[in-house]
């Protein structure tokens, strides 16, 4: 082929423009790769199916494996009682062992006590403060006076009631209705005594 | 950062390289898939396509030749695949070969140049552009199209003489 002015061609073919790329090409190459690079994370194996092997190919497995004992081991062959009676005694010695070892005694007790001396019983004395009233009594008498007069004859009444009081303590013993009756009295006694110190 | 720097980083998918990568040689490939497709829309597709091929394959690259030579080859190839009817390469009868394409002794028009090259068949503009513009050899050529030596070479006289033909309907 033979070509004239070969020249001009050149010329002008040097002078054709470039072009930029528009700008939303990048965005979308962007795009791209990061969806590459997603994939790429993913590994292979997660990304195709899976499948499951057919029954038969684990009893085929299975079968070669019992035909063909692992070098270097001997599996015993026992009966079933003798499996049987192998179980148990495993059963029973993890059970033993399971008990020694988690064995709970339960908390330990200790008892504390002190001795503490026991009050004397307190012997009521009815009569202790009797001089007390009876130097009362005397002291209204020798005034004679209406008002102690009426106070003196109060607490000879209240008197001869604890009297009587006293002598059914004495025959039905210390029944908790009379000594509770005798209290009473004395306690009125004791506030007719304060109002004849009061009017002496 | 320097172009073996650029191009490790790529390799470790740094985004940021990709980017200057990109940056650094789309013009140049924009324009060779714009010539090669003769349309821009297909050539954005296989500029995007091409690209992500090159950071893809970039581990294969072994510095026997310029970053850019390399991609180009590979985004060329991109472009010529995306072609909407795949261009039959015939190895055409060469009885015309010893005819003579003259090229006219005023300045070619650069525009009228542009469009007479969007004009030639696929086929005829594949190889043209190949070897006029981007100036690969036709060994190169025929191995990039999988043709013949002699298909180039008698695929680019043609590509020529019909590029005569329009540039003269033009003046």
């Amino acid at each position: 082929m033979k070509e004239k002015n070969h020249d001009r061609l050149r010329r002008a073919l040097g002078q054709l423009p470039e072009y930029d790329a528009p700008d939303r090409l990048w965005a979308g190459l962007r795009k791209d790769l990061d969806h590459h690079r997603d994939q790429a994370g993913k590994a292979l194996d997660n990304r195709l199916p899976s499948y499951a092997p057919p029954a038969q190919v684990w009893n085929a497995v299975s079968r070669e494996l019992n035909a063909v004992p692992a070098a270097g081991t001997k599996v015993p062959r026992l009966a079933p009682r003798q499996w049987l009676a192998l179980a148990a005694t495993v059963v029973f010695l993890l059970s033993a062992g399971a008990t020694v070892l988690w064995y709970d005694a339960g908390p330990q007790i200790t008892y504390a006590y002190s001795q503490e001396p026991a009050p004397q019983p307190v012997v009521a004395d009815w009569d202790a403060d009797e001089s007390s009233f009876t130097r009362a009594l005397a002291e209204v008498r020798t005034r004679n006076e209406p008002i102690l007069n009426n106070l003196g004859q109060e607490l000879d009444e209240l008197t001869s009631a604890r009297e009587e009081v006293k002598a059914m303590l004495v025959a039905y013993g210390e029944d908790p209705g009379i000594v509770r009756q005798l209290a009473d009295i004395e306690r009125e006694r004791d506030d007719v005594y304060r109002r004849i110190i009061v009017e002496l | 950062m320097t172009e073996a720097e650029l191009i490790a980083a790529c390799r470790r998918q740094d985004r940021r390289a990709q980017k200057e990568l990109y940056d650094r040689y789309s013009r140049a490939m924009y324009t060779a898939c714009y010539r090669i497709c003769g349309d821009f829309d297909l050539a954005n597709d296989a500029l995007q396509e091409g690209f992500l091929k090159v950071y893809q394959k970039l581990h294969t690259f072994r510095g026997e030749s310029t970053i850019g030579a390399w991609m180009k080859v590979v985004i060329v190839r991109t472009a010529l695949n995306r072609l909407r009817r795949q261009p039959r390469y015939d190895e055409l009868p060469l009885e015309h070969a010893d005819g003579e394409v003259d090229w006219g002794q005023t300045s070619l028009d650069v525009e009228y140049l542009e469009k007479a090259i969007q004009r030639l068949p696929d086929g005829y503009r594949a190889v043209f552009v190949l070897i006029e513009v981007e100036g690969y050899k036709h060994q190169e050529v025929a191995d990039m199209l999988g043709i013949t030596v002699g298909t180039s070479k008698s695929q680019l006289f043609y590509a020529k003489k019909k590029l005569r033909e329009y540039l003269k309907a033009y003046v």
